[in-house]
């Protein structure tokens, strides 16, 4: 955009303003503030666009070959993680057997330290509203407020006695556990800081202790050792912080080791959760991050068509100037100029 | 029903009627909460708005916290609440001052000063001149010895001359001493609120007279806010008191005037909230499938087996609260803030200042500015509108001779200052009738001066001229009137006075010269009424050519005369009047009849011409309006030949050949019709010609159409751009502009007068002059200005700015209203369609009340056209006359516009925060943000002149979303702690942001250049050449605009008549016009098989009349 002709200032003379009863001059009174004007001009507008591809299709490769360099596993286990001979997957992720399984992964490309250990969930709504809103986040905080279960049902109480940590998301705390082995090497997998240091500071208080915790008839998820402040029971702190989505990952733990290319890592996990109800899928996902995060072409991707879409708008703007140039604030395009009997 | 009113005594009436304490309020201390409630949600957006905050307070159902709700709702109510209070505290003040105005009134047979609020029926009030009358009385005394007293009844009619009223013949001749005690019973009906009519009966009781019952009219009354003139004292008896008067019967707080503008954002709410419960529907039955089918499954929701019964209604409850943000709850708020903006600006124009009077205009009604963009017809008064009111005096016409057709001004040409000082005979007469036949008073300053109290301003005119030409009339007292002429004392009695009705259009005087008992009858009056009569031999060619001459000047003229009397024919002339004087039916008439008898054989003098100039710049500002597409009707009390001179003077109409002037006159019924019929045929032929028509009606004729060819005048009045009605009455003006309104015409109506100001409070916009006439009109009036040429700004720059940026600003505020509504509406499909709000209440309260409201609110500084661009091109106004900016289509733009950035905001920030990133809080944020960074470009886009505040508002307000929102997540008890700052950490957070503005604003600016340059609208093409500095085109270069045209066949005119007056072609891109009006009518069919007459020219009609 051109900014032509700044300011319509007052060109009237200020010399027999001054009067009794007139009301008060100023140029914001009298609507003259000084004013650019800008109006979309080809050559603005074609810059624009143009400036726009410019920076938009470098900011586009510079994404994508972030998104390139980082490296993902993604390994879906809830199928083949239940007995080829079970027929009720639910009846069987809810019978007290033994649920350990075994992987394999396979590193396709080298993975440098930190290695991110996540669990995916698929079709799992985090944020449904009945969901959502069963947290307490007082009684997360402070020990006293711990009866202040008010907003946590349908898990508040469990006979007349407050459940802490209370509500349907702590109640189905995810509890599949992993764990790693290259070459017979158990990998070891960091679990200390997978959380928001200001949830551990600020929401989770340190001398909360869970109480009564799955004690209801019907058991959720994961059970919580009543030892150990809520402050620490950092796999809780990470599932607390909800979804925006039905499909996502949560922070499992990290592995501070690099992984070379054509390794294999053994994972021994124990299928717990039940995903199958709803045929939720379960994946296992190893990956590294780069200054754009994991890996996630997206961003990549739209940055490249919007930049294209402007170079090729900028193009034919330009080439439909020069083949119909269009002279701009031409009076004959005024119709009152024209004959009246011309329409 | 029957009041009987007991005269003078004090105890029987008192518990019966009300005392007169006049009350305009609305509320009391008490019911004031409640009934001021109770009003408010009477309408349907505050109903909306309540129930919705009800449902929030359902915590099973809220998506937010109720106080996001409660808090705008509570202060929107408090901000209408208080400005009710504020008015009806003041309407309490003028209350109590008119109540507590001190009176005399007979108690106990003593008159005692009270105050007016202590009145009762049956007490004597008397009344001193000018005073103002306390409530409705009946005459029973007065000074003047024939007991006839003036009043002045503008305040109730309008009407500036004064009335007289007269005593009952019962009270006649009683003494003054005895009026304290006099007794007897009124009987009269029930108030009601006719001003016309009061049948009722006296009966006095004795000693005074007889038990004769003596009837009573409204001539005998006073009515209340009248005042008392000319008259030294009056006293009546109070009969109908407080608010049961005539007056206050027909009191009510005028309508509030509601723009088309209003109507059309009432609409498209309207609109929005069918969509809303649409939305609301189909996702409550989306929702409630799901639950059924999928929830059940989803163990960790642990939906009960059976819910309660109300179950089925909770999902679509939940919707309709999450999408009840779709109808901004701001939009009123913003609307009144920036009307009182466009109001204040008004208020301080410097352009607009009378310098003479250093009167400021000034607009009342803070509500309707957008409206003066919207304009179609204006209705003008002539005198004291167009004209200055200043009468003066400017030639003369004496037995042939003319005087000031040199030098222009009568009162210095050499020759009649020498014909005065030589004493010729018909001069000294001429000015003899100048200065006395009249009704002017004069009376002495304490310096000496003499100043006439003159009820005409023509009248004050010719005896100051007079005056000036050495025939001073000094003194009149009683019937004696007293001239000095050179020194020279002459005395006349007044013996009788025929006075001026607009029907006989002359008064004489009849009176005796003192000095040599000659009985003389003087005349004035219009041509048509004194030229007839002359004496049979006297050649009157001169003076009508005098007159014709005068006319063409657009000079007033007024033709004197005279006669003598033979004693005897005075006589028997003297008991004619005085019987058609007492007679009881048809007394107009009658009177009017015996004056006939005397005025003729009348000795014509010669002819005055009197000058009402122009105000300047009333031509260019007509000039400009009407190339701005808006209709002229000129609506006078004035005569005929006198307007089209002022017409055609000010550019109203054209003179031949390019304009053709019709006229519709004739004085039975059928003429009325067949020459409204010959008109009306006239008219439909050259619709589609290139020429100005106009025509031309008077009060007579007027009076006919209105009431018995309405079908035919209405379509008459849409046919015609121009109009000129004279003589016509108050109460017609206001008709008129009611059958405009009646068409789906916005009319404007300008006046200066207390006769204007019903047709001023009729309008959709009312603008009074504030000028000679005094004040009434512009306290009436929506807008008041200094002089007429300050309309062309009023309309133009004012008008047309305010209507520009308010559809700018409810538009936006749709906009960003459902651009966040969808957004949710999409959430709710990725969440269960359970009702899950994706935005904290935080983020949604600050969204509506700071994020998006400062930034549109800075629009009320845009100027799409410089102020002189638009001057000169008035055509422009077109786009807001036909509502191009604000209507449905529009309206569907920008709709789309916030759809299409709601997808761009919710994909991008679903897939750039998808798996690992996906948390609750930093996702709708980053949708937020990318809500916060496209309303602020679409803002920049829409502005077109950005001046420093506009800047501050728009970036700084993008700044103050990310230093609020810091101050948030610096919280650790704020739901979302840190996150901000977590996301400004992420170069991830960055280039979605950038993308969704990038993504979101691309295909839009393409469009708009696209449309600005190829598809251009006309705004855009003065926009081009006011920027680039390219040739902006002059005034002269513009065609006169073309006629509109209507329909070529006039068989098909009549069925469903579009208001097709567009000027402009325009392409139909996205501003379609809304133009499509109601149709004017049914068929007119009895006009079907006329003659085609050939019609009366424009000039010949100015020589018929």
């Amino acid at each position: 955009m051109s900014s032509s002709g700044a300011g319509a200032g007052s060109t009237d003379s200020t010399a027999a303003r001054r009067n009794t009863k007139r009301p008060k001059y100023s140029k914001f009174t009298q609507q003259e503030l000084p004013a650019c004007k800008p109006i979309l001009t080809p050559r603005a507008v074609i810059s624009a666009f143009l400036l726009v591809s410019v920076v938009f299709v470098p900011v586009g490769v510079a994404s994508l070959l972030a998104s390139r360099k980082a490296v993902e596993i993604v390994y879906r286990y809830d199928s083949e993680c239940i007995p080829k001979n079970v027929k009720n997957k639910v009846a069987y992720i809810q019978s007290s057997a033994d649920k350990a399984c075994s992987i394999t992964l396979n590193v396709t490309k080298r993975m440098k330290s930190p290695i991110y250990i996540y669990y995916q969930l698929d079709n799992f709504y985090q944020n449904h509203r009945r969901y959502v809103k069963s947290r307490s986040d007082e009684q997360l905080r402070e020990r006293s407020e711990e009866n202040s279960t008010s907003t946590c049902k349908p898990e508040d109480m469990v006979n007349g006695k407050a459940i802490v940590p209370c509500g349907l998301i702590a109640w189905s705390l995810f509890n599949d556990t992993y764990s790693f082995s290259v070459n017979n090497r158990n990998l070891a997998v960091n679990k200390k800081g997978i959380s928001w240091k200001s949830d551990r500071d600020h929401k989770f208080g340190k001398d909360v202790f869970p109480k009564n915790f799955q004690n209801s008839s019907i058991i959720g998820g994961a059970s919580l050792n009543e030892s150990i402040p809520l402050r620490d029971q950092e796999d809780l702190i990470v599932w607390m912080r909800t979804a925006a989505l039905p499909t996502f990952r949560k922070l499992y733990g990290k592995i501070e080791e690099d992984l070379n290319e054509g390794q294999l890592i053994n994972v021994t996990l124990k299928n717990n959760y039940n995903t199958y109800s709803f045929n939720g899928k379960k994946k296992l996902v190893l990956s590294t991050t780069t200054w754009l995060g994991g890996k996630n072409d997206f961003l990549g991707i739209a940055y490249l068509t919007v930049g294209g879409l402007c170079f090729f708008l900028a193009l034919s703007f330009t080439v439909v100037y020069f083949v119909k140039p269009r002279q701009l604030g031409d009076p004959s395009y005024l119709s009152w100029n024209r004959n009246p009997g011309g329409h | 029903m029957k009041r009987y009113v007991y005269i003078n005594d004090d105890e029987s009436s008192h518990d019966l009627y009300c005392d007169n304490r006049i009350s305009n309020r609305k509320y009391t201390v008490l019911n004031f909460i409640p009934k001021n409630l109770w009003e408010q949600f009477s309408r349907f957006m505050n109903q909306y708005f309540l129930l919705i905050a009800c449902l929030q307070l359902w915590s099973l159902i809220t998506p937010v916290n109720p106080a996001s709700t409660w808090g705008p709702l509570i202060f929107i109510f408090a901000v209408s609440a208080t400005k009710e209070a504020w008015d009806d505290y003041h309407r309490y003040l003028s209350d109590k001052k008119a109540n507590e105005k001190e009176v005399w009134v007979v108690k106990n047979g003593i008159k005692k000063l009270i105050q007016a609020q202590d009145i009762h029926v049956g007490n004597i009030v008397w009344l001193r001149e000018n005073d103002e009358v306390p409530c409705d009385l009946v005459l029973i005394g007065s000074s003047d010895p024939q007991g006839l007293c003036y009043i002045e009844t503008a305040a109730m009619d309008g009407e500036t001359d004064l009335k007289t009223r007269v005593i009952p013949s019962a009270c006649m001749g009683i003494d003054v001493e005895l009026l304290h005690k006099i007794k007897g019973v009124i009987e009269c009906p029930t108030p009601d609120k006719d001003i016309r009519r009061f049948d009722a009966n006296m009966r006095l009781f004795p000693p005074f007279i007889d038990n004769d019952i003596c009837p009573l009219t409204i001539k005998n009354t006073v009515l209340q806010s009248c005042y008392l003139r000319n008259t030294e004292w009056a006293c009546g008896v109070a009969v109908y008191t407080g608010n049961e008067t005539k007056l206050g019967m027909s009191r009510g707080i005028p309508e509030p005037k509601l723009t088309a503008m209003d109507a059309m954002i009432d609409k498209l709410t309207g609109a929005i909230f069918v969509f809303q419960i649409v939305v609301v529907m189909v996702l409550g039955i989306a929702g409630n499938v799901w639950k059924d089918t999928e929830a059940k499954k989803q163990w960790y929701v642990l939906y009960p087996d059976k819910g309660p019964w109300y179950e089925l209604l909770i999902i679509p409850l939940r919707f309709e609260l999450l999408c009840s943000i779709m109808i901004p709850i701001s939009i009123k708020v913003s609307l009144d803030l920036v009307k009182g903006l466009y109001a204040k600006f008004i208020d301080w124009d410097d352009q607009m200042v009378d310098l003479e009077t250093s009167t400021p205009s000034n607009a009342t009604n803070t509500a309707i500015s957008e409206d003066l963009g919207q304009v179609e017809y204006i209705l003008t008064d002539k005198t004291g509108t167009l004209t200055e009111n200043k009468m003066i005096f400017r030639r003369c016409c004496i037995s042939g001779i003319f005087y000031g057709n040199e030098n222009g001004d009568a009162l210095k040409d050499v020759e009649l200052l020498h014909a005065v000082s030589s004493g010729s005979p018909d001069v000294v007469q001429f000015l003899t009738i100048m200065a006395i036949c009249n009704t002017v008073i004069p009376t002495q300053s304490k310096t000496g001066d003499i100043l006439y109290k003159a009820q005409s301003q023509d009248e004050d005119a010719l005896v100051q001229a007079a005056a000036r030409l050495h025939m001073v009339f000094f003194n009149k007292s009683g019937n004696i009137l007293e001239v000095k002429f050179n020194n020279l004392i002459l005395q006349y009695e007044v013996l009788e006075t025929l006075e001026f009705t607009s029907d006989r259009k002359r008064m004489s005087l009849v009176l005796k010269d003192c000095q040599n008992g000659k009985i003389l009858l003087l005349s004035k009056g219009a041509d048509e009424a004194i030229l007839p009569y002359a004496r049979t031999g006297q050649q009157t060619r001169n003076f009508v050519e005098a007159v014709e001459q005068y006319a063409h000047l657009g000079l007033r003229t007024l033709c004197l005369a005279w006669r003598e009397l033979r004693e005897d024919e005075y006589r028997e002339w003297s008991l004619m009047f005085k019987e058609a004087n007492s007679t009881l039916v048809d007394r107009e008439w009658r009177v009017a009849e015996v004056c006939q008898r005397i005025e003729h054989n009348l000795e014509v003098l010669g002819v005055t011409a009197i000058e009402d100039r122009l105000q300047d710049g009333v031509p260019e500002t007509i000039e400009t309006l009407r190339k701005a597409g808006i209709n002229f009707w000129m609506l006078t009390g004035d005569k005929q030949n006198t307007a089209i001179q002022i017409a055609l003077s000010c550019n109203f109409i054209s003179p031949e050949p390019k304009g053709q002037l019709l006229s519709i006159d004739g004085k039975t019924e059928d003429e009325v019709r067949r020459s409204l019929e010959r008109v009306l045929l006239t008219m439909r032929i050259t619709t589609s010609e290139p020429k100005d028509v106009a025509f031309v009606i008077d009060g007579w004729a007027l009076d006919f159409a209105l009431n018995h060819y309405r079908k035919a005048f209405t379509e008459l009045a849409i046919l015609s751009r121009t109009a000129i009605c004279c003589r016509v009455t108050p109460s017609q003006k206001a008709q008129l502009v009611q059958i405009l309104k009646s068409c789906d015409y916005r009319t404007l109506a300008i006046g200066d007068g207390g006769n204007d100001v019903r047709m001023i409070q009729q309008a959709d916009i009312g603008v009074g002059i504030s000028g000679r006439e005094g004040l009434q009109a512009a306290r009436a009036a929506d807008y008041s200005i200094g002089k007429f040429r300050f309309l062309k700004r009023l309309i133009l720059v004012h008008g047309r700015y305010s209507y520009n940026r308010t559809a700018f600003l409810s538009q936006y505020s749709f906009y960003k209203s459902l651009l966040i509504c969808f957004i949710q509406i999409f959430f709710s499909f990725i969440s269960g369609v359970s009702g899950t709000s994706l935005f904290n209440s935080v983020s949604l309260m600050a969204y509506n009340v700071f994020y998006t409201s400062v930034p549109v609110l800075v629009s009320v500084l845009d100027k799409d056209l410089s102020e002189e661009t638009v001057i000169q091109h008035p055509q422009i106004l077109f786009y807001c006359q036909a509502g191009r900016l604000l209507n449905p289509s529009t309206f569907a733009g920008w709709f789309g516009r916030s759809l299409f950035h709601a997808i761009v905001v919710f994909l991008i920030s679903i897939h750039a925060y998808a798996y690992d990133k996906s948390e609750m809080e930093e996702v709708s944020m980053v949708a937020l943000s990318g809500c916060i960074w496209l309303q602020a470009f679409v803002v920049a886009m829409e502005t077109n002149s950005f001046t420093i505040l506009q800047h501050l508002a728009i970036w700084g307000n993008l700044a103050g979303f990310y230093a609020i929102n810091w101050i948030f997540s610096a919280l650790p008890a704020s739901g979302m702690y840190t996150i901000m700052f977590r996301l400004c950490r992420q170069p991830s957070y960055w280039i979605s942001i950038f993308l969704m503005t990038a993504a979101g604003m691309t295909p839009i600016l393409a469009i708009k250049y696209f449309r600005f340059t190829y598809r251009p609208s006309k705004i855009n093409t003065l926009q081009q050449a006011e920027r680039l500095g390219g040739p902006i085109v002059s005034l002269g270069t513009i065609e006169p605009q073309p006629r509109p045209l209507i329909e070529k066949d006039v068989s098909t005119l009549s069925i469903t008549q579009p208001k097709i007056r567009n000027p402009v072609y325009e392409p139909l891109l996205s501003d379609s016009p809304n133009a499509t009006r109601r149709s004017a009518g049914t068929p007119f069919d009895f006009f079907q098989s006329q003659s085609r007459s050939s019609l009366p020219n424009y000039s010949r009609n100015c020589k018929d009349n």
